[in-house]
C-alpha cells in the first residue's frame, strides 16, 4: 500500500460521482418526457447505488457502481386532454422526477467529487514534500 | 508530444558509466542487498518502471485528446507518471551526489 495509491482510489470515487451527476442530469432532462402512446408509462426516474470493489491487479479497494435501478414511486397524473399521451379520461401520466431532489442529488455528487479532488491534490502535495526531504 | 525516452536512456547511460568508472575491471556486486541485485540494476529497473508508467500516461493523454478517455483518467495517469518521475529524479540526484562525494574523497 503506497501513498500514491490514494490517487487511484480518489479517482475511482470521482468516476462514480460522475455517474451520479450524469444520471441526475438525465433525470432532469427527462422531467417532462411522457409516453409515446396514449395511456402509456412516462419516463421513470433512474437511480444508481455504489459498492466497494477490489482491484486485484493493484490490490486496492476502490468504489464501483453496484447497480442501476429505477425509482418505482407512483407517477403524477395531470389533466390535459389535448396531450397526445392522454388516456380515455383525459389524464396524462408525468414522470416521477422531482427537480428539487435531482438538484440536491447533483449538489451532493458535486461535493463528493470535490472531496475526492482534494484527496488527490493533498496526496500529490504530501508526496512532493516527502521527496523534497532528499533535496 | 515530447517523450521522456531520451531522458531515461541518458539516465541509464549515466548510471552505467558511473558504475563502470567506480569499479574499474571489477564486476559489480550482485545479491548484495537482500537478493535485489546490484544497485545499478535496481536503479535501472526503477527507471524502466518509470518509463513504462510514462508511456501509459502518454497513451492515456493521447486517448484523452481524441475523446476516448475521460479527463479523470488522463489526470490520474499523468499524476501517477509525474509522481514516479519525481521519485526517480530525486533518487538519481541523491545517488549522483553520493557518488561525487566518494570521488572527491581524499585518499
Amino acid at each position: 500500500m503506497k501513498l500514491e495509491d490514494a490517487v487511484a482510489i480518489a479517482s475511482a470515487g470521482m468516476k462514480v460521482q460522475g455517474v451520479r451527476v450524469r444520471l441526475a442530469s438525465e433525470n432532469l432532462a427527462n422531467a417532462s418526457s411522457t409516453a409515446a402512446e396514449p395511456g402509456g408509462d412516462p419516463y421513470r426516474r433512474k437511480t444508481v447505488s455504489f459498492r466497494e470493489s477490489l482491484d486485484r491487479a493493484r490490490d486496492l479497494r476502490l468504489v464501483d457502481v453496484a447497480r442501476y435501478d429505477v425509482d418505482h414511486t407512483a407517477f403524477e397524473r395531470r389533466y390535459d386532454p389535448a396531450h397526445p399521451a392522454a388516456d380515455d379520461t383525459g389524464y396524462v401520466l408525468m414522470p416521477n422526477v422531482r427537480p428539487l431532489v435531482e438538484l440536491m442529488d447533483m449538489r451532493e455528487a458535486q461535493r463528493s467529487y470535490e472531496a475526492n479532488l482534494n484527496a488527490i491534490s493533498m496526496t500529490r502535495r504530501l508526496v512532493r514534500q516527502t521527496l523534497d526531504l532528499l533535496r | 508530444m515530447t517523450s521522456i525516452d531520451p531522458l531515461a536512456a541518458r539516465l541509464a547511460q549515466l548510471v552505467k558509466a558511473q558504475a563502470a568508472q567506480g569499479t574499474p575491471g571489477a564486476t559489480p556486486p550482485t545479491g548484495a542487498v537482500g537478493g535485489i541485485g546490484s544497485f545499478e540494476s535496481l536503479l535501472s529497473k526503477a527507471i524502466e518502471d518509470t518509463v513504462a508508467v510514462n508511456h501509459a500516461a502518454e497513451a492515456t493523454a493521447a486517448r484523452g485528446i481524441t475523446g476516448d478517455a475521460s479527463v479523470r483518467e488522463v489526470v490520474e495517469a499523468v499524476t501517477e507518471a509525474e509522481l514516479g518521475l519525481r521519485t526517480a529524479t530525486a533518487v538519481r540526484d541523491r545517488v549522483i551526489a553520493a557518488y561525487q562525494d566518494i570521488i572527491r574523497m581524499p585518499i
